[in-house]
């Protein structure tokens, strides 16, 4: 919003009155009146690109973190089912087939995030647009 | 007459009836019949005969109306006792009836002292409870660039309109003009809703101005205070006061005096070396003539500055449009004390042209350092003076004053403790501040609670024992700025300054 100048009570700047001139300290007079509210330029409070990035990307890796970290219980399981087949000897070769089975496939998922994560960032980096980063979404 | 005869007529058939028929006459007929003749051979005539019988009857009648009347008049003499009475019982309540707009008068009174007591200690309970505190108007601008660093250290005078005076320092000094070098003086409104700012100046590192405008010499401190005129000292305005040096030079041969803005620097007076005298809160001038130490008498009943000039030993009065050289000569310490001692005066201290960090009490080890620590250690400390600590303004203190109702000028105590948890990576740091500002007899004027959180994980939530830079007691409207903070990656963001509100 342009400033507006109030008699008796000075500039009127972004809701603060100025009876002096912001860089001159003077009092004002008609002509730093018209030249300060023709040349005004309001304080450039635009988001910094490559600040949202890093932002961005902490999230992103933030994000990959808790998915690994929820498929936790699931690893555990597969593994304790993989030891327990493990231990029973031949009687359990097939039970040790479908354990490992189900280990590698949590396993393979959270590779999956770890990819998708990277994948992400890369793609994130690539964006320019305010907009389009604030709103960035990812999914593995 | 009619009914008479037609009575006598019955009675006389009935006689007639009884004695043809042979049925013997009753004693009372007997008697009537007796009485009968007796009347008629003593009347000569047949109506005579009949009045006298009928006046029996009349006498009868009287008798009756006689029995009547005398049981009347025996009633309505009850009666009257009755009513009598009664009017005595109505006397009697007519004197209770009386005291009823007595006993309305004692009513309101109790309301109206019950209501006083309820607001008193309604009043009291709510200065006792803390206050949240709600940021209204940014009166700086949020960048990323360090220029952009405001101090929280203040100088402020709390109007009892509920308007604040506040000088704001620098926070550094240089050759430039940016925002951290900024010099500020202004009046909040008391609706919270911005600033007015009345003078402004970038703190220059090197160069000396007399007429300070756009840049003033770092070396130097000031106040804003109300101030009357020469000619009039109930015509009271708030003005800067700036205690100067005569060149570009800090030492104390170099320091030139003070002086009003409004008046001018040719109106500027060096007080007498080290003549202090102490103010009804034992609080001292300081005229060793440090650019960072000073403190000047404040007249309550003139409103102006007091101070022993230098070169001719007389008191000078400093208003806002000049100075009025009085005759009273100071010859030294006691003699000031003594004209301070018959007066109504306050000491004022100043504050110096920059200061970047008010310093504060680490809670950990207890030494006062600059509460630029504050965004990671919890501290606390007080502005104002408590026992024999003076902690007021010049290079290190913030000052907070109030003008009161009554024209007066009066320090206040400003008390602050902040508690901060440490950030962590992952983990956002939060932190507490609060704030209570007492009277110097210790009544608490209003405390106040402020809390900040981080905006991004690992980063600390700001600067916050100095989070809450001012705050009118009266209007509870003050100065808010967390001075860094981390919004939304590694780097941090500046001028966070704005007006707040506390409910």
């Amino acid at each position: 919003m342009k400033p507006q100048y109030l008699n008796e009570k000075g500039m009127l700047i972004d809701g603060n009155f100025w009876l002096v001139h912001p860089q001159t300290g003077e009092s004002w007079e008609q002509s730093s009146v018209s030249e300060f509210i023709d040349n005004y330029q309001a304080p450039d409070n635009s988001p910094d690109i490559a600040e949202l990035k890093k932002a961005a990307v902490n999230t992103i890796k933030q994000q990959a973190a808790e998915r690994i970290t929820a498929l936790d219980w699931k690893l555990q399981r597969a593994e304790d089912r993989v030891s327990q087949a493990e231990l029973g000897g031949e009687a359990k070769i097939s039970a040790l087939e479908l354990a490992e089975a189900e280990l590698l496939e949590v396993l393979d998922t959270r590779e999956t995030i770890r990819q998708a994560s990277n994948e992400a960032e890369a793609e994130l980096m690539a964006l320019e647009e305010t907009q389009t980063i604030e709103q960035f979404n990812w999914s593995a | 007459m009619a009914t008479l005869n037609s009575a006598i007529q019955a009675l006389v058939n009935n006689l007639h009836g009884k004695m043809t028929s042979n049925e013997p006459l009753t004693a009372e007929e007997q008697t009537l019949v007796a009485s009968a003749i007796d009347k008629l051979s003593t009347h000569t005539s047949w109506e005579q005969a009949m009045v006298a019988v009928a006046e029996e009857h009349l006498d009868d009648a009287t008798q009756t109306l006689s029995q009547t009347l005398t049981t009347a008049t025996s009633a309505l003499t009850s009666a009257q006792g009755d009513i009598n009475l009664a009017r005595d019982d109505i006397q009697t309540q007519n004197a209770n009836l009386a005291i009823i707009p007595q006993i309305s008068t004692d009513v309101q009174s109790s309301l109206d002292s019950f209501a006083q007591a309820s607001n008193t200690a309604i009043t009291s309970n709510l200065a006792g409870m803390p206050r949240p505190v709600f940021g209204v108007n940014l009166i700086e601008t949020p960048a990323t660039s360090s220029n952009n660093q405001r101090s929280p250290a203040v100088f402020a005078v709390y109007d009892s309109n509920g308007e604040s005076w506040v000088a704001r320092p620098s926070y550094t000094t240089s050759t430039g003009a940016t925002e951290n070098l900024r010099l500020e003086y202004m009046k909040l409104m008391a609706d919270g809703s911005g600033k007015s700012v009345t003078t402004s100046h970038f703190v220059d590192s090197g160069t000396f101005y007399a007429t300070p405008t756009t840049r003033i010499y770092r070396y130097g401190s000031s106040a804003v205070l109300p101030l009357a005129t020469k000619a009039d000292i109930n015509d009271i305005e708030y003005d800067v006061v700036y205690s100067s040096q005569d060149s570009a030079a800090s030492g104390v041969a170099n320091y030139e005096g003070i002086y009003c803005r409004s008046a001018g620097n040719v109106t500027v007076t060096k007080p007498k070396l080290n003549i202090d005298a102490a103010d009804q809160w034992d609080i001292s001038t300081v005229t060793n003539h440090n650019w960072n130490d000073v403190a000047a008498l404040y007249d309550n009943a003139k409103h102006c500055l007091v101070m022993v000039d230098d070169s001719s030993s007389l008191l000078v009065e400093k208003y806002r449009d000049g100075n009025v050289l009085t005759t009273i000569s100071i010859a030294n310490t006691s003699a000031l004390q003594s004209y301070v001692d018959n007066g109504d005066f306050t000491v004022v201290k100043f504050i110096a042209h920059t200061l970047d960090w008010p310093v504060g009490k680490r809670k950990y080890d207890g030494i006062e350092a600059a509460l630029s620590v504050s965004y990671y250690l919890d501290c606390y400390g007080f502005y104002g003076k408590l026992g024999n600590s003076i902690k007021m303004g010049g290079a290190k203190y913030n000052a907070h004053y109030r003008f009161t109702a009554a024209k007066k000028l009066e320090p206040l105590n400003y008390f602050f403790a902040s508690s901060v948890n440490q950030s962590t990576t992952g983990d956002a740091s939060s932190a507490d501040l609060n704030v209570s500002i007492t009277d110097m007899e210790g009544n608490a004027l209003g405390i106040y609670h402020y809390q900040a959180k981080a905006d991004y994980p690992g980063y600390h939530a700001g600067y916050i024992a100095t989070a809450l830079m001012c705050m009118n007691p009266y209007s509870h409207v003050g100065i808010l700025n967390d001075h860094q903070t981390y919004a939304g990656g590694t780097t941090p963001y500046y001028g966070h300054g704005r007006t707040c509100k506390a409910f």
